[in-house]
């Protein structure tokens, strides 16, 4: 994790991507109770974000490092013997999630993570199962704005859950 | 209206337990979720899905 963590840090500092957050089930463990998960999402901002493959300089970037498909995972790169997946920034949303994420030391190397009330409202657009089961999780939480969140929610058209109990 | 019960020793332990969780450093929290995955492979195998645990937190 920390070697993976290092290698996202380097991308940022080499001029291959401009800015990355942990999302996913990684990014809700750092405010929630640990949940299990097999790979480490993480969303990528690009200079140049018209080209068609945006995840191509990544790879080969990765790949000059050594790093390269996971093969049980093969939409991740193992890095260091973790499977990191690479999800470029596609919407609104997200792009402003980015905006907004906060940066924490993770034993002694920099990291990036999406803000709570952001990866709640990520987990409301994304609308799976898991998705639902993580948003309850979110507004259980004590430290979780909800507020905030419905502002969130309420800015990207998006149903938010707590809303109704807010008025 | 009806007033709620209070919580049960063991709800308000289960409770205190996922806070406590909730507040480890992260550090802590990818050593559980390595644990997880560690615990979930041989389930997994069992069921013909092959799951490969992170090698290290650092």
């Amino acid at each position: 994790m920390k070697e993976a963590l290092r290698v996202l840090a380097d991308l940022v500092t080499e001029g291959v991507i401009e800015d990355y957050a942990i999302g996913g089930a990684m990014g809700a463990t750092f405010y929630l109770e640990p949940v299990v998960t097999m790979d480490l999402d993480v969303f990528v901002l690009f200079k140049d974000n018209t080209s068609l493959l945006p995840l191509q300089p990544i790879y080969e970037a990765l790949k000059k490092r050594g790093y390269l498909p996971d093969e049980q995972l093969p939409e991740c790169i193992d890095i260091g013997g973790t499977p990191v997946q690479f999800l470029p920034v596609y919407n609104p949303l997200l792009e402003e999630a980015l905006a907004h994420a906060t940066s924490f030391d993770y034993d002694g190397v920099s990291a990036r993570v999406l803000p709570a009330e952001y990866l709640a409202a990520i987990s409301v657009q994304t609308g799976r199962a898991k998705d639902k089961l993580r948003v309850q999780a979110f507004l259980a939480s004590e430290r979780f704005d909800k507020n905030a969140f419905a502002a969130i929610c309420s800015a990207h058209g998006l149903v938010c859950p707590v809303e109704e109990g807010l008025k | 209206m009806t007033t709620m019960r209070p919580l049960t020793e063991e709800q308000y332990a289960k409770t205190q337990g996922r806070r406590n969780l909730a507040n480890l450093p992260y550090t802590e929290k990818v050593k559980c979720v390595i644990e997880l995955q560690r615990r979930l492979q041989p389930i997994y195998a069992q069921r013909g899905i092959y799951i490969k645990p992170w090698k290290s937190w650092n």
